[in-house]
């Protein structure tokens, strides 16, 4: 299994976690009340789960809010995407069905 | 049963070919492969009886063997070929004659007067056959005038014409008329054997035959008893008046004038049967409602998708129309959760909301898993216990251990399975544990709890429902249905087989042909563009702007009706001829669903003028056959008509006619064995048969007679 580094970057008062993905970085807003831009990041991981399972470590751990919020919301989503590549097996939809990652 | 009263065994005269020698053994293969029940040997100046007795003896009770001989007779400078055939019973007697007569002469040589052979052979009864016109050499008039006179049967004397042609004419015009094949080479028998004469009504014996041509009633009406018949009594006018006719398990004619109630007649025929729980209707001719006939527009058209392993998709598109995005668990409570300095004390003592909730997905797929195999297996295992077939093919040994070996996977199956379900409910009773207490700690503490989840998992699994439901349409809308073909039936004049065909086609976004045609009134742009927004929602599935296509499918103008596959389909229909399409005439059309009809297997078939739109040629190369072939197979069959070939040329064993006079309607029954047709309400009124069919179906003998002219005095 693949994993993908993510790290909690700031810019001015707007904090947001960047997971880079092999076609294009992931952006999750932490501070931004942003439902749309959070379902964007996530179709970009559902795309990015069919060609092959993943999970996504955080690369700094700080004690600050926004590194506390990162390191919880991946640890449930890692969780999340396992289950999610589960089912993407289950219903064919793997990009490669007879490899690991593609 | 066929007829053949002029074949050679021999090669006699020098002029013979050698083709014409047989042996008994390949004389009798020969006939006996083919449909020919009658033949008579007839050599030129020649009757060889002891081969004539073993043909008999070979050929036994499967066909009737008749002696002859093919006289040359002459009569001044006028020479012609006259055939004379006898009882087989008086064989060497005949074989006698024939050497008295032709004594001192070789086959080449041998010539005789039609005094010498009636002084010869008539005390035998002989059938004579005179070759005639067309059928070189012939006799004159002249001399058939002088056997005619001399014989002691006149009604025995026929004259052979070249073929059934000329022998229709003739016999149409008072001539008793017949033809033979006349064989030179026996090799080519078989293949030609069809073309010979078919007798109507089966013969017994030579005698048998003779009297039939002297139309013998007593002769007649025992043959025609043998046959299947049924006395029906039918009250076809509404005045009251009932008319009983003997219908026949064969070809029974109504004709007459039009507006003679011949119709009216077929109908209570119709109605009889059907009262009697027998499938009739009166078929009337299809011209110019062949389309109507075959649904050319699918009003009635219906396609079970399931034949073709296509899925009628319900579920799948209901899903579709009634899909909803899944909303994330917004950051903000996990930035709140982090934020919010929780003071409450007894808040702090309760840890289990500091547990993470656990993913249930594996541990209820291993429930499922186990549970599936153990409902399987306890199926297996009863039915192993109740199947005969199994119980007959273990010994109670083999049974017994193959039940305890079920027993044991059996076992382990349904513990694994109650382990997996009580390991499935523990994480969702934990989950839910945890969650109630951080909703309770949020609710009495004011502190947020922390977010169970992301939403990923409900948010990407409804993506993912949507996408799978929205290929299997697409994947259903993509399979191919097989056309259809059915055989309309015979052009004739070697034009070919008319073809109907039904194409399918499902609009899957693609489909362009403006000649399909929606199944179910589907508008068909609404139709392609559903489902070319069902494409979009597959391609757009794991994307931002899916739930645009989604709104886009369900504002779909007049697609509201398509809530399955099978809305999605279309159709065209047409008829083919050597596979392009065609567009049958009004008269191909009456062709071929007469075709149809008569191929249909039935009891009863009711024939209102078939012949209507159709040439004489189609008539009597292939209704006419067709007809007589479902007589042969023992059907019941009535035809009204006006048309000549159908009513004289299938011999009907019943004809009904039906006029208008100064007595009013009347109405005639009899055939044409007898050449009677008898007035029901006047029995001592009779009418002749020939006359009657020639005047009201031929315009007249007169007329015919011209047209025999016309056509080469054949």
């Amino acid at each position: 299994m693949e994993t993908l580094k993510a790290t909690v970057e700031n810019a001015g008062d707007k904090y947001s976690l960047r997971i880079k993905v092999e076609s294009g970085d992931v952006i999750i807003p932490l501070s931004d009340e942003n439902a749309n831009a959070v379902k964007s990041a996530f179709n970009q991981l559902i795309q990015r789960i069919r060609d092959g399972e993943f999970k996504i470590q955080l690369d700094k751990e700080g004690d600050d809010l926004f590194s506390m919020v990162a390191k919880e919301y991946l640890m449930q989503l890692n969780k999340e995407i396992r289950e999610v590549h589960t089912q993407i097996k289950e219903y064919g939809l793997l990009k490669n069905p007879g490899g690991g990652t593609a | 049963m066929k007829i053949d009263i002029h074949t050679h065994t021999k090669k006699c005269k020098s002029g013979d070919a050698p083709t014409r020698e047989v042996t008994p053994e390949v004389f009798c293969n020969t006939v006996l492969s083919t449909d020919v029940k009658v033949i008579a040997v007839t050599n030129h100046n020649v009757f060889d009886l002891p081969q004539y007795q073993a043909i008999q003896e070979r050929i036994g009770k499967d066909a009737q063997v008749w002696p002859g001989v093919e006289l040359d007779v002459y009569e001044g400078d006028v020479r012609g070929h006259l055939l004379v055939i006898i009882s087989p019973d008086l064989a060497p007697k005949f074989a006698l004659a024939v050497e008295a007569l032709t004594k001192g002469s070789t086959p080449d040589s041998f010539k005789a007067t039609i005094a010498d052979v009636l002084k010869t052979f008539d005390a035998m009864g002989p059938l004579y056959v005179a070759h005639y016109k067309q059928k070189r050499p012939s006799v004159s008039d002249d001399m058939i005038g002088v056997l005619e006179s001399g014989a002691k049967n006149k009604w025995c004397v026929l004259k052979e014409v070249s073929n059934a042609i000329s022998a229709g004419i003739h016999i149409s015009h008072g001539r008793s008329s017949i033809y033979g094949s006349d064989v030179h080479d026996w090799g080519a028998y078989a293949a030609h054997a069809h073309e010979l004469p078919d007798l109507r009504l089966p013969i017994d014996s030579f005698e048998h035959f003779c009297l039939l041509l002297k139309k013998d009633p007593t002769a007649i009406n025992t043959v025609l008893d043998r046959k299947t018949s049924e006395d029906l009594s039918l009250a076809p006018f509404g005045d009251g008046t009932t008319l009983t006719i003997k219908a026949f398990n064969d070809i029974n004619v109504i004709f007459g004038p039009k507006g003679t109630g011949k119709s009216c007649i077929l109908t209570a025929i119709a109605k009889h049967y059907s009262k009697n729980g027998i499938d009739a209707t009166v078929y009337e001719s299809a011209s110019g409602r062949i389309d109507e006939i075959f649904d050319l527009k699918g009003k009635s058209l219906s396609v079970n998708l399931n034949t073709y392993e296509i899925s009628y998709c319900q579920d799948e598109i209901e899903i579709l129309r009634n899909a909803r995005e899944v909303d994330v668990t917004s950051i903000h409570k996990y930035v709140d959760h982090f934020n919010a300095a929780n003071t409450n004390k007894n808040a702090q003592k309760i840890l289990l909301k500091e547990i993470d909730p656990e993913e249930d997905g594996d541990a209820r797929r291993g429930f499922y898993e186990y549970n599936k195999a153990a409902a399987t297996t306890e199926e297996f295992f009863k039915f192993l216990k109740s199947d005969p077939a199994v119980r007959k093919e273990l010994s109670s040994d083999e049974l017994k251990e193959l039940n305890r070996i079920l027993s044991l996977l059996l076992e382990r199956l349904d513990g694994k399975k109650w382990t997996g379900f009580a390991g499935w409910k523990e994480i969702v009773l934990l989950n839910s544990a945890i969650n109630a207490f951080r909703k309770a700690i949020h609710r009495n503490t004011g502190s947020p709890a922390k977010p169970t989840t992301t939403g990923f998992r409900d948010y990407a699994l409804n993506r993912i429902k949507i996408g799978i439901n929205a290929r299997d349409v697409v994947k259903a809308a993509f399979t191919k249905i097989p056309r259809l073909e059915e055989n309309v039936g015979d052009l004739g004049s070697g034009k070919g087989h008319l073809k109907f065909v039904t194409e399918f086609a499902l609009q899957n976004g693609d489909v362009t042909d403006g000649s399909l045609s929606s199944m179910k009134g589907m508008k068909k742009a609404a139709q392609k563009k559903f489902m070319s927004c069902v494409r979009d929602v597959v391609k757009h599935a794991f994307q931002d702007d899916l739930f645009h296509y989604i709104s886009e499918l369900n504002n779909v103008e007049d697609a509201e009706g398509i809530k399955t596959v099978y809305e999605l389909l279309l159709f065209k229909r047409y008829f083919t001829l050597d596979d392009l399409p065609y567009t049958p005439s009004s008269g191909e059309s009456s062709m071929v669903m007469l075709q149809k009809e008569l191929g249909t297997d039935k009891d009863v078939y009711i024939l209102d003028e078939p012949e209507k739109s159709l040439g004489n040629e189609y008539i009597s190369e292939v209704i006419v056959p067709l007809l007589k072939e479902r007589a042969r197979a023992g059907k019941r069959v009535f035809i009204s008509t006006h048309d000549a070939n159908i009513a004289v040329r299938t011999l009907p064993y019943c004809s009904i006619y039906r006029c208008y006079g100064q007595d009013g309607y009347s109405t005639y029954i009899g055939n044409p064995f007898t050449n009677n047709l008898v007035n029901i309400a006047k029995p001592e009124d009779l009418l002749d048969w020939k006359a009657v069919s020639m005047r009201t179906l031929e315009g007249g003998e007169e007329a015919f007679g011209e047209r025999g002219k016309i056509y080469g005095n054949a």
